[in-house]
C-alpha cells in the first residue's frame, strides 16, 4: 500500500516577541490510506502542531508535507481552504459545534461545502443520534456533542479524519464510545484517521503509533494486531 | 488604587479599537452638544446686545402727515413713551446696470446705526449706506451714487457704511420673500435731502396736481366774475353816455335820469369790492395750500416708539380717535426681530434631538462593549472578589475605563464644537441676514456640562454592564459560564418558509433572535441614522421644490422695467425677441398677511407655472392660480374662495389651480380678469424671451441703452437669490448626512467588531470546515445588512416625523418647506443606509481575515 501522506523534514517555528520557539524540529513520517494513526506525546511535544499542519490550519516553516503527491506547504490560503473543504474532517477536543444550529443542521451545514458528501441523516444514524437530530448542542451531553462533531467531520467524506484529543473532555464511558465509533468508521468506511492524544492506552487501537517528544519523532511503532476498544485495559 | 488605575490603562491598550470608537461617539455628542448650545446662547445674547446698543424700536406707528410740532404734542401727551418721527423716501433706480431700490431715511436715536466705516455726520450731498448693499455692490467710502428721479439727476457721496438692526433682514416689501442684499439699499441722509427728494414723491406730486387743478378752476371762476363786472360797468357806462347824449339840451332832465343809475353803479361798485376781497382771499388760500403741500416734503408718516406695549397701545387708540392713525407694528412682529426665532428654531430643534441621540448611542455602545469586556473578565472579577476587594473598588476599576473615554472624547471635542459649530452656523445664518460680525466666545459651562453628560452616560453604561456579574459569588464566577440555551425561532413554525432558508440564513436568523436586546439597542443607532438621512434628503427636496417650482421654470431671459406704463406694441426693443409678455404686481392682504397679486397674460408662456404633477397650468381669462405656499398657509383648495384686499378694496375669487410654488404667497390672474375686477392694468414691467434662449451681458447693455428702458433683470438674478437659500440648507443637510454616516459607521463597526470577537471560535470553525473567507465574511455582513434592515423599519417613521417637524420649524411666513417624503427619498435613504453598512463591512474585513484558526479553536470553553 502506498503512502498518501508524507512529512519530510518538517519544522515549525513560532516567533513570540523576540523569542523563537521551535515547535517542530524536523519531523518525518508517512501514513498509508486507511490507516488508523495515533500520534502520542506529552503536552507541548508538538503533536497538535503536526495535526494543525496536516489539517492545513497552519503552515510549516521548513520541509514538505506531501498529501496524495501534492506539497501542501506550497499552498496559498485559497488552496488551503479548498484542501480543508475537500480532504479534511476535523474533530476537536471541545467539539466546536455551531451553537445556533441543531445536530442535523451542524452536519448538513458542513457537508454542504463538500462535493462527495454522505447523507447527513445516514451519518447521524451511524453515530447513533437519529433521535437527537433536532436538538441544539446545548441540549446534548458532551459525548453526544462529540458524536455530532464526528458526524460533521465524516459527512464531508474526507480523505483524512483528524482528531485532536477527541476524548479529552469526556468521561471514560463516553470517551470509549467515541473511540469505538472512530474505530468503526475506520474499519467500515476505510477512513484514514489521525488521532492525537497523550493517553498511551489509545495507541493500542492504532495501526501505527508515532511518538513525539520535544518537536521530534521519537519512534514509530506498527501494531501488527490492533486491539478493539473493548479489549483495552483502561485502568 | 494605583494598580486599578494601571489596570484600566492597560485595558485601554488591549481594546484600543473599541476604546477609540467609544471616544469618537462621545466626541461627536460632546461637540454637537457644546456647539449647538453655544450657538443658541451666542446668537441670543449677541442679538439682545445688538438690539440694545442700536436702541431697537418697540413699535412703528404709521400716521397721517405730522410735522415737528405735531410730534411734540404727541410726546407731551404721552410722556411714558419716547416718540421720534422720521421721514422716508423710496425709489427705483439703476446701479451698475441692475435695477435697485433705494430707501432714504433721516437719522433717529431710536433704531440707531452701527457704523462700520466713515462718519455719521453728513452734509446735504452726502449719505450713509448699509453695509450689505455696499458689500454686494462693491461700493466703498467716497464712491458716488447717482439717482435719476423725474429726469433730474442727484449725486451723493458715500460717507459712512453702517449696519442697522432694523434692517438685519432686508426685504423691501410684500413682493420679496427672500432677503435682498444687492437689490435693496438703505440710505440715511439729512432732512434737506429727504425734503428735496420728497418733491418727487407721488404724495407730493398728486397733492400739487390736485390743488393746481382746483386753483385753476377757482381762478377761471374769478376771472369770469371779473369779466361780468367789467361788462356790466361797460353797459352802465354806455347807458350813461346815451343819456348824456340824448338829454344834452335838457340838463335837469339829464341829471334826473342819470340819478336813477346811481344805485346800479353802487351795486356794481360793491360787487367789485367783493371780487377784490375774494381775489385776495384766494391768493392767500392758494399760498397757504401750496405751503401745506410743500410741508408734505418735510412731514413724517412714521413714528418710532420706545416704551411698554400697553402705553404704546394707549397711544395708538388716542391717535385713532383723532383720525390720525394709519397702522402700527410691534417689535415682536417686525421681520428683523422675528428672525431671531426663524434662525434659532431649527438650531433649537437640533439642540434637543442631536446631542441626546449621540449620547444615547454612545451609552448603548459603551454598555454593549463593556458588557463583553466584563464578561470576558468574569474570572478576573471573581478573583478580585476572592482576594477581598470590595464591589465598589471593582466598579471603580471599570469606571476608570469609561471616564478615560469620556475625558479624552469630551474635553477637546466639546471645545472644538464650541469653536467650530457657531462659526459654521453663523456663516449660514449671515447669508440671509445683514449683520455686523459676531464676536465668538468659549462657553465653559457648556463644555463642562458636555463632560458631565459624557461621564454620566459612560458611568451608567458601565454600572449596568457590571450589575449581574457583581451579583455572582466568587466560586461561581471562577467556573465557566453555562452556555446560553438556544431556542427555536418563531419563524420555524412555518416550515414552508424555514426549510427554504440556507444554513447561513438559519444561522443568522437564530443569532439575531437570540440577542434580541442587543439587536434592539444597536438598532437605535441605525434608526437614528436612517431618520437623519430621510430628514436631510427631505429638506433638500423641499428646498429644491421651492426653487424649482418658483424660479427654475421661468422661460424668460430678461425682465425689463420701462420708464412709464406702456403697451407691448409701443416697446422699442433693440434686441431680437421671441416672446414678450406683460406683467403687473399688486400688493394684497388677507387675514393680516401680505400677499402678491400678479397679473399675467392669458395663455402666458414665459412663467410656465406648473401644478403639483409638473404639468404647466394653462392660463385662461378666468384662471385663478394660488401658490402651494399660500394654499398651506391659508388652508385653501381648488374651488375654494380666496378673499383679499388691494388698497383696502375687497376682492373674492374662486381658485381654479394650485401651483407647485413654495416660495411666495401669491395669486396669479389674467389681465382680462384684473380689468374686470376694476384694477388698473397698465404696466411698466415685461418679460422677454430671445430666440437664443441665452442670457447675454451684451444684450443687457443694449437694452439699457434704450432710453425708455429703466432696468433689466435677468433670470440669473432670481436664481442667485434662491441659491442663497439653497446654500444655507445644503450646509445644514451636509451636517445631518455626515452625522448619519458617523452614527451608522460607529454603531455597526462597534457591534460587528464585538460580534466577530464573540464568535471568533465559531467563525474559525467554519474556516476549518472549509468555508472560504468570503463565505464567512458574507455571514457577518448579512447580519449587518439585516440589522440595517431592522433599523430602517424603525428609521422610516422616525425620519418622517423628524423631517416634518424640522420642515415645520424651518418654514417661515415667507416660504414653506413641504417636508414631503417621496418614495425616491425613502429609497435613497435606504440606499445610503445600506451603503454605509457596506463601507463598514469593508472596514471589518480585516478583522475576519485576521482570525487565527489555531488560537481561536484552542480557547477553552
Amino acid at each position: 500500500m502506498n503512502s498518501i501522506i508524507e512529512f519530510k523534514g518538517v519544522k515549525k517555528h513560532y516567533k513570540i516577541g523576540e523569542v523563537t520557539i521551535e515547535a517542530l524540529k524536523g519531523v518525518d513520517f508517512t501514513i498509508k490510506k486507511g490507516e488508523f494513526v495515533v500520534i502520542l506525546g506529552a503536552s507541548g511535544a508538538g503533536k497538535s502542531t503536526i495535526l494543525n499542519l496536516l489539517g492545513g490550519m497552519d503552515t510549516a516553516t521548513y520541509g514538505d508535507i506531501m498529501v496524495q503527491g501534492e506539497n501542501i506547504t506550497k499552498y496559498k490560503d485559497k488552496k488551503l481552504t479548498q484542501y480543508r473543504r475537500e480532504k479534511i474532517g476535523f474533530v476537536f477536543q471541545f467539539y466546536n459545534l455551531i451553537s445556533n444550529l441543531t445536530a442535523l443542521e451542524n452536519v448538513e451545514f458542513a457537508s454542504a461545502v463538500s462535493k462527495n458528501a454522505f447523507s447527513p441523516k445516514d451519518i447521524l444514524a451511524k453515530v447513533g443520534l437519529t433521535d437527537r437530530a433536532n436538538n441544539f448542542p446545548t441540549q446534548l451531553s458532551g459525548g453526544e456533542q462529540q458524536r455530532v462533531a464526528i458526524a460533521r467531520a465524516v459527512a464531508k467524506n474526507p480523505l483524512l479524519l483528524l482528531c485532536d484529543e477527541p476524548t479529552g473532555a469526556l468521561d471514560d464511558v463516553s470517551g470509549q464510545s467515541i473511540l469505538n465509533l472512530l474505530d468503526e468508521l475506520n474499519r467500515d468506511l476505510h477512513k484514514t484517521i489521525v488521532l492525537i492524544t497523550h493517553n498511551a492506552q489509545i495507541a493500542q487501537m492504532a495501526n501505527k503509533v508515532i511518538h513525539v517528544r520535544n518537536g521530534l519523532v521519537d519512534e514509530i511503532l506498527i501494531n501488527e494486531t490492533r486491539k478493539q476498544v473493548s479489549e483495552i485495559d483502561w485502568k | 488604587m494605583k494598580h486599578l488605575f494601571l489596570r484600566s490603562l492597560r485595558e485601554v491598550k488591549s481594546t484600543l479599537g473599541q476604546f477609540i470608537s467609544i471616544i469618537l461617539i462621545i466626541a461627536i455628542g460632546s461637540a454637537i452638544f457644546s456647539g449647538l448650545f453655544s450657538t443658541v446662547t451666542l446668537i441670543e445674547s449677541w442679538l439682545n446686545d445688538y438690539y440694545t446698543s442700536t436702541n431697537f424700536a418697540d413699535a412703528w406707528v404709521y400716521v397721517k402727515p405730522a410735522d415737528v410740532d405735531q410730534i411734540k404734542i404727541y410726546q407731551n401727551d404721552n410722556p411714558e413713551i419716547t416718540i421720534e418721527g422720521r421721514a422716508s423716501f423710496q425709489l427705483e433706480s439703476v446701479l451698475k446696470g441692475e435695477s435697485v431700490t433705494y430707501r432714504f431715511y433721516t437719522k433717529t436715536d431710536i433704531n440707531g446705526l452701527m457704523l462700520m466705516q466713515g462718519t455719521t455726520n453728513v452734509k446735504d450731498n452726502e449719505i450713509l449706506i448699509d453695509a450689505s448693499f455696499a458689500e454686494t455692490n462693491l461700493l466703498e467710502l467716497n464712491d458716488e451714487i447717482s439717482i435719476l428721479v423725474d429726469d433730474e439727476v442727484y449725486t451723493y457721496i458715500i460717507k459712512g457704511i453702517f449696519h442697522s438692526s432694523e434692517f438685519a433682514y432686508k426685504s423691501k416689501d410684500f413682493s420679496e420673500s427672500i432677503s435682498n442684499k444687492k437689490g435693496f439699499g438703505i440710505i440715511y441722509a439729512t432732512p434737506e435731502v429727504l425734503s428735496e427728494l420728497n418733491h418727487h414723491s407721488d404724495l407730493y406730486k398728486d397733492a400739487l396736481s390736485e390743488a393746481t387743478i382746483k386753483f385753476d378752476e377757482a381762478q377761471v371762476k374769478l376771472d369770469d366774475a371779473h369779466q361780468v363786472l367789467i361788462d356790466q360797468q361797460a353797459d352802465l357806462d354806455l347807458q350813461k353816455a346815451q343819456i348824456i347824449s340824448a338829454y344834452s339840451a335838457n340838463l335837469l332832465m339829464m341829471q334826473q335820469i342819470l340819478a336813477t343809475l346811481v344805485p346800479y353803479q353802487k351795486l356794481l361798485d360793491d360787487a367789485k369790492a367783493d371780487y377784490e376781497l375774494a381775489l385776495s382771499d384766494f391768493q392767500i388760500e392758494k399760498a397757504n395750500a401750496l405751503s401745506d403741500i410743500e410741508n408734505l416734503t418735510t412731514d413724517v408718516f412714521e413714528l418710532l416708539i420706545k416704551g411698554k406695549t400697553p402705553q404704546i397701545e394707549a397711544f395708538v387708540i388716542s391717535l385713532e380717535t383723532q383720525d390720525q392713525y394709519v397702522n402700527h407694528r410691534l417689535r415682536k412682529d417686525h421681520p428683523a426681530f422675528t428672525m431671531l426665532d426663524n434662525v434659532l428654531s431649527p438650531i433649537k430643534v437640533m439642540t434637543t434631538i442631536f446631542p441626546i441621540l449621540f449620547f444615547l448611542v454612545a451609552s448603548i455602545i459603551i454598555l454593549i462593549s463593556m458588557s463583553k469586556t466584563i464578561e470576558n473578565e468574569r474570572t478576573q472579577i471573581a478573583i478580585f472578589k476572592a482576594l477581598g476587594f470590595k464591589k465598589s473598588t471593582i466598579r471603580l476599576s471599570y469606571l476608570f475605563y469609561g471616564w478615560w473615554a469620556a475625558i479624552i472624547g469630551s474635553i477637546p471635542f466639546a471645545l472644538l464644537g464650541n469653536y467650530m459649530i457657531p462659526r459654521i452656523l453663523m456663516a449660514i445664518f449671515t447669508t440671509r441676514y445683514s449683520m455686523p460680525p459676531v464676536p465668538f466666545k468659549i462657553y465653559w459651562s457648556y463644555n463642562l456640562i458636555a463632560l458631565g453628560l459624557s461621564l454620566f452616560f459612560s458611568s451608567i453604561a458601565i454600572l449596568l454592564a457590571l450589575r449581574s456579574i457583581l451579583k455572582e459569588i466568587p466560586a461561581q464566577g471562577m467556573r465557566p459560564k453555562a452556555p446560553k440555551s438556544t431556542q427555536r425561532s418563531s419563524l420555524e413554525r412555518w416550515p414552508w418558509f424555514w426549510t427554504k432558508l440556507s444554513y447561513t440564513q438559519k444561522l443568522i436568523t437564530r443569532n439575531i433572535l437570540m440577542g434580541k436586546v442587543k439587536i434592539l439597542l444597536s438598532s437605535i443607532g441605525i434608526v437614528g441614522s436612517i431618520a437623519l438621512l430621510i430628514t436631510g434628503l427631505s429638506l433638500r427636496n423641499s428646498a429644491s421644490q421651492m426653487i424649482n417650482g418658483s424660479i427654475n421654470t421661468y422661460k424668460f431671459q430678461y425682465a425689463i422695467k420701462t420708464s412709464e406704463n406702456m403697451e407691448i406694441s409701443d416697446l422699442q426693443l433693440p434686441i431680437d425677441t421671441e416672446i414678450i409678455e406683460r406683467t403687473k404686481i399688486f400688493a394684497g392682504e388677507s387675514e393680516d398677511l401680505s400677499l402678491i397679486v400678479q397679473v399675467i397674460e392669458t395663455d402666458e408662456q414665459l412663467l410656465a407655472i406648473k401644478d403639483h404633477s409638473g404639468k404647466v397650468i394653462e392660463m385662461k381669462d378666468d384662471t385663478v392660480i394660488i401658490t402651494k405656499a399660500m394654499a398651506i398657509v391659508f388652508d385653501l383648495k381648488v374651488n375654494d374662495r380666496v378673499d383679499f384686499f388691494i388698497d383696502d378694496v375687497p376682492y373674492s375669487l374662486i381658485i381654479t389651480n394650485i401651483s407647485n410654488q413654495y416660495l411666495n404667497k401669491s395669486i396669479s390672474i389674467s389681465f382680462t380678469q384684473a380689468d374686470s375686477l376694476g384694477l388698473e392694468i397698465s404696466t411698466d414691467k415685461f418679460y422677454i424671451s430671445t430666440p437664443s434662449q441665452e442670457i447675454k451681458q451684451a444684450e443687457v447693455d443694449t437694452l439699457l441703452e434704450e432710453p425708455s428702458i429703466l432696468a433689466v433683470d435677468t433670470k440669473i438674478k432670481y436664481q442667485d437669490t434662491a441659491n442663497e437659500v439653497m446654500k444655507m440648507l445644503n450646509s445644514i443637510i451636509m451636517v445631518i448626512v455626515l452625522s448619519a454616516l458617523l452614527l451608522s459607521i460607529t454603531v455597526i463597526y462597534n457591534l460587528a467588531s464585538i460580534n466577530i470577537f464573540d464568535r471568533q471560535r465559531e467563525l474559525a470553525t467554519l474556516r476549518v470546515l472549509g468555508y472560504t473567507v468570503r463565505e464567512v465574511e458574507n455571514l457577518v455582513y448579512a447580519e449587518n445588512y439585516l440589522l440595517t434592515f431592522l433599523g430602517a423599519i424603525g428609521g422610516l417613521p422616525a425620519g418622517i416625523y423628524l423631517s416634518q417637524t424640522i420642515a415645520r420649524l424651518v418654514s417661515s411666513k415667507e416660504f414653506i418647506m413641504s417636508g414631503e417624503i417621496s418614495p425616491l427619498i425613502i429609497a435613497l435613504s435606504l440606499f445610503a443606509g445600506f451603503f454605509f453598512t457596506f463601507m463598514t463591512n469593508r472596514i471589518l474585513r480585516r478583522k475576519i481575515v485576521m482570525i487565527k484558526l489555531v488560537e481561536s479553536l484552542k480557547a477553552v470553553e
